[in-house]
This record gives C-alpha cells, structure tokens and sequence, in this order.
C-alpha cells in the first residue's frame, strides 16, 4: 500500500509542522462570524461548548491518524483496499461530493456576507467564478502553494484577531455570568453546532500522503485544533461581552457588526476592509477543499487536470448562481453542518471500526 | 523566417555542427573575408624566404604587428611555421589546420600567417585590441559610502574586479559561448565547497541550452533562463556592483557574467533581495534594517495607494471621517470624472514623464521635470481635471517606487499597480483583495533556479529571517542563508563571532 508514497517526488512534500497551518486555517472560517448557531441553546455559556467540541476533535484526530498510519495512503486508497473497487470507489465519490459541498458553502457564505454589506447588487456567480479561477489557479500550482496560502493566512489573521479587543472598551462582562447556568444537554447541542466551525482537519484524508515524516505531523494536528480552539473561545467571549444574548439572536453575522465601532482618525466602518481581508481567511477553506475534490477526482477517474478544475468551477459557479435568497443559504449552511457532523462524528469512528476488522479478518486467513 | 535564417547561417556563417556538411576549407573562408574593407591579406617578403599573412585591421593592434612581428620576421631567416613559432616573443601562439578555429581566431583579433596561398596549415598569433570603457563609479546603484567601482562592458575587467577581492582558488570559472551568430562569452562564477553543485549545474545547463542567434546583453540572459518566464517578477537579480557580487558569491550564490554587458546576474535569490540595497551592509544594523523596512512600506504604498483612493471614493466613501470626507469632497468637488478616470489620467501622465525622461538627453530631460511637475501638476488641477489630493498620491506613489534599489523590479511594481487599480474599480476593497490573492498564489509558485522565490515568509524559515526585513547584525549572520543549501553553511564560527565580542566588553 505504499504505492502513494513513492508516487511523490520529494519536492511535492510539505514539511510536518506546516499540518498547524493546515488545519488551523481550514477551521477557521466563515461561521465564526456568525455565532447564533452556537449560541442559541447554551447561550452565554457556549463558550465551554466550544471547548469541548474542540476536546472531541482532539479524540478524532487521534482516530484519524490511526485509520492513516495504518492504510499509508490517503482516504481513496484505503477505500479502495478496504471495499475493493466499486463500493470503495463509491464511497471516494461521496467524500468528494461532501468536499464541493463544504467548498460551495463557504463561497456562497461569503458571498451573501459581500451582499448584505458592501455590494447588495453583487452577480454571485459572477463573483464566485472570478474567487473561483483564483482559487483554480492555486489547485493548478499544486498542494505546496496551497499551503502557502494556509500559512500566510494564519500569518493575515493575526492583525484582524487584534481588532477584536477594540469593542472590549465596551464590554459588559457579566454578560457572562453566572456560569454553568445551562443544563449538560444545552451544552451539548450547541457543541454539536460549533461542528462546522471546528471540522476542518477531515482533509487530512487527503493531504496525509504529501505529509514528509506524517508520523511526525500529528503533535502539529493537535497544536493546531488548540489554538483554534482557543480563537474561537477568544471570539465568542469577545462577542458575548459586546452584545446580550437577545441581541446577539437578532443580528446576523454579528461578529462584523463589532467591526463598526472601530474609529481612527483617517478612517472609521472597519468592517469594508475587514470584509475584504477576511478574503484570506476564506481562501484556504476554499483551496483546499477544492484541491481535495480535484485530487480526489483525478485519482478515481485520471482525467485531465485542468478539465476537472473547469468541470468542477462550472457545477459551482451554476450553483451559485441558483442559490438566490438567504434562507435557501441558511438551510445550505445547517444541512452542511448537519452533513459535517455525521461524518465526523459518525463515518470517521466507523470507519476506524471496519479497518481493524478487515484487516484483522485477511490477517486471519 | 526561421527557416531563412538557418540557410543564411550555414551559407554565410557556417557554424554548424552538422557533421554530414561539404568540408569548409580555408579557401572558402578568405572569400568570405575578401569583400570586406578591413580585412587585410599581403604577402610579406624578406631577402630569404616570403610568408602570407592575413588579419582585420579593425580588431588588432597595428603597433603591435609592426614591432613584435614584423621585425622579427626581417631580422631572421625561416623555412617553416614551426621556425616562425620559435621566433616570435609571444604566448599563445597556435599553429593549426582546423579552419573553425582560424576562422574564430580571427575574428577575435588573431593574426594568421600561411606559407602559402592555399596552405590550410596555418600560424595564428593573438594581436587584440579590445576599446573599452574605464572602470566608472556605479550610477544605478549608487551608494554614498563604501566602494565606487562599477562593471564595464568587457568580460576580462569585470572578472578582474571580482578576483582582486576574493583572491582564493576555489573561486571557479566556467565560460561557455552562447549565441549562433554573436558567440558571446558568458562566464559562470561561483565558490566551490560553498555553492550548490545542483545549483551550478542547473545555470551551467540552462546556459548550453539557449538557442537564440545573438546574446547582447545580461538582460536577455534573464529572460531566457528564469523559471517562469512569463511572470513579471525578474528571477535573477542584476547588479552593476562588483562589492555585491563578491558579497553573493560567499553566500554560495552563482554569478553570471556576460560579455559586453555592464551588469552581473545572480542566483538564486528571494524577493526581499530586491528590496535589500547594498548600502545596508554598511549601515550600522538598526538603522539598516530601519531603512529596509521604509522601503518595503515604500513598496506597499506604491502598488496600493491609487487602488485603495479609488476603492475608497468610488464604493467605500461611509469609511472617511466626516472632516476627512470634507477636504477630499472640497478638492473633487469640481473633478468631472470617476476617480477610476481620474487616477488612470494621472497615472498616464506620470508614466509619459518617466518614458520621456528616460528616452531624452540629460540636458533636455531637466526640462521635463520642469513641464511635469509644475506645468502639468498644478495647471490639472487649476483646470479641475484632476484633484490636488489624487496628484499628491499619484507623486508620493511614483517616487516610492524609486526607492526600490533594484531597477528591473521597480519596473514590475509601477506596472502590477494597474491591474490592482482596475480590480479596485470593479469591487473595491475586495477586488484588491482577491489580485493580491491571486499575486501572491503566483509568488509561491514561482522558483529562482528551482529553489522558492519568496522564501523566509514560505516556507517559513525563521534563520534566514535575519538578512530579509531586518538586517541583523554580523554577528547574528554566522549561518549562510539556507534556501540554496549551501554546501558550507557557516560562514564564521558563531562561538568565535560571540565571544571576541565579550572579551571586548570586559576590558
């Protein structure tokens, strides 16, 4: 089964420690912006919900570097040795339809964001075809550059962490308190809803392989759901200081709206620029989703490259397109969060499952 | 027109490699020389014996013949090439039937002397006299301390300005002669046991490797071996300083030297090297790293400041201040255009006066800063064309992109600001955003000699850190920097560096 691996010339790899980028990158995303999801059970007391949904992504990434080190290859190889070629090549495809969904919600997010604030006349295919051909052009030029983007994101992200401790002049903290004021079912449901802000390191399914000592790579993967972990606690603190809680369900995309009280003496409305800026917070979940699906795509099928990339722009600039109001792109966000949440939390252990069976089953023969 | 060239080549110039070709003889080649002006072929009498000889007077030294050879042939008697060898006080004589070599001998500057007319056997003598220019102060690159030589146009000078200051044998040189018709000697320098061998054979390969009839500058060298060869961002860097380049060859970087131009070219380099001038090495480091960093603001300033007016004015408006909005209305107030229109105007003008500048004599180019700055500024503005605050922008920008030490990649930001403008103009803020997305996934793809461009920010190596944003001090650079995996990676130890440093201290 090494067969991946050597299929790699060295100068493909990417370094161990880059993992961090990786999947902080991907986790950071669109729904830390708009925390009503995660709110709206546990209310001021979400923040532990995040908590423990990121220790259960620790337990996950634990099992997913099991289920890897013991297929060495990434998740289209191990279907393929595990449910042979139909049914494995099946279940690729499904992954790889779950990897343009998370990619087609993400853009589509974001465009509604550039709607609703900057350009309410926005033609959103328009727009996703020209995020898209950009985005393109990353996959072309290969994982490495890919990573580039991730690391430099991380690297943007930081000043615009920074703006965040501008609306705590106006914190109320005992917004906050009483602590644990919520039952652990409340807890529990909106730690299920900070699923989608948090998942993210599933692509490692398919990066694992382009990985130089992989092995190496999973104390990073661990590093990296902490401190994201630890930005969306940061986040959410910031934002339940700001607003209260009835507030805070009637305002959407809550987060930028902190962005407005931001002044300085040349210029005021933070949030158009950091609307723009978020482009790059944005761009890796987009890349690498759309890097995995075409990976994936070329590995089933070996068509043309380029041919899948413009197939795979054309299905997603078609649906954005088709996609008008903002209650069709809410349900678009709860079904991938749903979707998200099954496949963590479900296929992932499962699958760990049937590998140790399988393989213990052809062992025994 | 390929196709023509090719037959003119071989008819005309025949240096082919074909081995399947007729047998050029030397007849062939003194009808070739015959009909011009300055080839000069006589036969030369003594009482005993007469040789012929033959040479373009153009390329060779005519004192020289008439004291070092001429006298020697009448004041002794000879019978053969071998005797005339014997006679002349002279090194790198040659006595050879191989018409290539003649032919290329003497069009070099060499003297040829036969026993007869159609003897193929043929004595060659160096006479060259090469015009050149003196070894002038540098004029791109400037600097107000530190060494004021520059390179000239001829190979041997600029080679010698380089070997006077790293005088160690490791010093290697390879020449290989690129270019059908030009043959023009290109010289690879490098330090061996510090610079890559991958990286020396990767120039020394893609050198061999061009095919292209005439090689008249470094520039075209360039073009013609960069990885990308599409992008705008240059992948060798060029330098008129010989100071520098011994100061790239001890980092383990190869030197490209071509004959008959004024510059070196170096690799592999990063991004922020453009940025780097030399005179920040002999700044002391905190107010070198200070200027480094005005720079690359410089830079930033220069790409954005025209988007960002238009970003602002034509979507973004609700972000000024009510008292800044105030003064930017009152000087647009009058302005018919968008400020898309307007900046592109502006811009327009400022590029013609460069161009203008540029093309013209230094005299008539005062002039024209004269007629830009002062007529065309302040009467578009009086004319309400144009607003006095897009004007202060548009010059700040332009002088910012000057301050880029670098002239070919001050080039590439004056350009990249364009497309930054008319993406500005269709989405704004975000516009901007997603072409700086996509120049930097352009960036990160991009290799100088296969090793990456941008390479301290990615991959993110914080070692090399200290000679990119900052310059550290010299006893922090102990370490080569290790993009080009240099074969010999201290460059002092960093003990020692340290450590002389105490005793110092404790005096």
């Amino acid at each position: 089964m090494r067969f991946m691996r050597n299929l790699l010339k060295e100068n493909l790899l990417i370094s161990p420690f880059l993992v961090f980028y990786l999947i902080h990158s991907m986790q950071t995303g669109i729904s830390v912006l708009d925390l009503r999801g995660i709110s709206k059970s546990a209310g001021h007391d979400s923040w532990i919900s995040i908590i423990i949904s990121g220790l259960s992504i620790h337990l996950l990434i634990f099992i997913l570097y099991r289920i890897l080190n013991k297929g060495q290859g990434d998740l289209i190889a191990i279907h393929k040795e595990l449910f042979g070629k139909w049914v494995g090549g099946f279940l690729s495809l499904l992954f790889i339809l779950y990897l343009l969904m998370l990619c087609f919600t993400v853009l589509r997010s974001y465009i509604e964001i550039i709607q609703l604030w900057v350009f309410p006349q926005l033609t959103p295919w328009f727009f996703s075809l020209v995020l898209l051909i950009a985005a393109g052009y990353f996959v072309i030029n290969g994982l490495r550059v890919v990573t580039g983007i991730c690391f430099l994101s991380t690297l943007y992200s930081i000043p615009i962490l920074l703006t965040f401790l501008f609306p705590l002049k106006f914190a109320h903290f005992s917004n906050l308190l009483p602590v644990m004021d919520h039952s652990f079912r409340e807890l529990i449901d909106s730690a299920r809803n900070a699923t989608l802000g948090l998942s993210g390191f599933e692509l490692l399914f398919m990066y694992y392989p382009f990985i130089k000592h992989p092995k190496k790579s999973e104390k990073w993967a661990h590093l990296a759901v902490i401190v994201t972990t630890l930005v969306y606690v940061f986040i959410a603190l910031v934002t339940f200081v700001f607003y209260n809680q009835g507030q805070l369900q009637e305002i959407l995309w809550g987060t930028i709206t902190i962005w407005k009280i931001i002044e300085f003496p040349f210029f005021e409305r933070f949030e158009h620029l950091g609307i723009a800026a978020w482009i790059f917070i944005v761009l890796p979940n987009i890349c690498l989703t759309y890097w995995g699906a075409h990976r994936g795509i070329v590995e089933i099928f070996s068509f043309n490259k380029k041919l899948i990339l413009s197939v795979i722009i054309i299905i997603l600039v078609a649906a954005s397109g088709l996609i008008e109001d903002r209650t069709s792109i809410e349900a678009l966000r709860r079904f991938s969060g749903e979707v998200t949440f099954f496949f963590v939390y479900g296929y992932i252990p499962i699958l760990f499952i049937l590998q140790r069976l399988i393989l213990k089953l052809r062992g025994g023969k | 027109m390929l196709k023509w060239l090719n037959q003119s080549k071989k008819t005309l110039f025949n240096k082919n490699n074909d081995d399947t070709e007729t047998e050029f003889k030397i007849d062939d080649l003194i009808k070739a020389l015959k009909p011009s002006k300055d080839f000069q072929r006589f036969e030369f009498k003594t009482e005993s014996t007469s040789c012929i000889i033959s040479y373009m007077n153009t390329l060779v030294n005519p004192e020289f013949i008439h004291r070092d050879v001429l006298s020697h042939l009448t004041e002794n008697a000879f019978t053969s090439l071998k005797e005339i060898e014997k006679l002349l006080p002279i090194e790198q004589k040659l006595i050879t039937d191989d018409v290539k070599e003649i032919q290329k001998k003497i069009m070099t500057g060499s003297i040829m002397i036969q026993f007869s007319e159609h003897d193929s056997n043929c004595l060659l003598i160096p006479a060259v006299t090469v015009e050149s220019r003196q070894v002038t102060i540098p004029e791109v690159e400037f600097s107000v301390v530190g060494p004021k030589e520059a390179f000239v146009e001829t190979l041997d000078i600029n080679i010698n300005l380089i070997r006077k200051r790293l005088p160690l044998p490791q010093l290697h040189l390879r020449e290989i002669e690129v270019g059908k018709i030009s043959n023009t000697r290109i010289a690879v320098l490098f330090i061996d046991g510090i610079a890559n061998q991958e990286n020396v054979n990767t120039v020394i390969q893609r050198l061999s490797d061009i095919e292209y009839d005439n090689i008249i500058d470094s520039s075209y060298i360039t073009q013609m071996i960069s990885d990308n060869k599409n992008s705008p961002f240059p992948q060798l860097l060029d330098t008129e300083r010989p100071d520098r380049v011994c100061a790239v060859l001890t980092e383990g970087k190869i030197v490209i030297l071509v004959d008959g131009s004024p510059h070196a070219l170096y690799a592999p380099i990063t991004i922020v090297e453009f940025f780097s001038a030399f005179e920040d090495y002999f700044l002391i480091w905190h107010m070198a790293s200070f200027f480094r960093l005005i720079r690359l603001f410089a830079v930033a300033f220069s790409v954005f400041s025209t988007p960002f007016y238009i970003a602002i004015l034509t979507y973004h408006f609700e972000m000024l201040p009510i008292n800044l909005l105030a003064t930017i209305y009152s000087s647009r107030g009058n302005v018919p255009f968008p400020p898309v229109l307007e900046v592109l105007i502006m811009e327009f003008v400022i590029e013609l006066l460069r161009e203008a500048g540029a093309r013209l004599p230094s005299k008539v180019g005062q002039t024209i800063g004269i007629v830009g700055g002062i007529v065309i500024g302040t009467a578009s503005v009086d004319a309400g064309l144009t607003s006095s605050v897009l004007l202060i922008i548009v010059a700040l920008a332009a002088l910012a992109s000057f301050t880029t030490p670098v002239y070919q990649m001050s080039n590439t930001i004056r350009f990249i600001r364009f497309p930054f403008i008319l993406f500005a103009h269709l989405w704004g803020f975000v516009g901007i955003a997603i072409l700086f997305a996509i120049t930097i996934c352009h960036l990160l793809g991009l290799t100088s000699l296969g090793r990456p461009f941008i390479e301290p920010i990615f991959p993110p190596r914080l070692t090399d850190l200290k000679d990119a944003f900052f310059r550290m001090p010299f006893n922090r650079q102990a370490k080569r920097p290790i993009y080009q995996r240099p074969e010999d990676s201290n460059r002092a130890n960093s003990a020692r560096l340290n450590q002389k440093h105490d005793k110092n201290k404790n005096k």
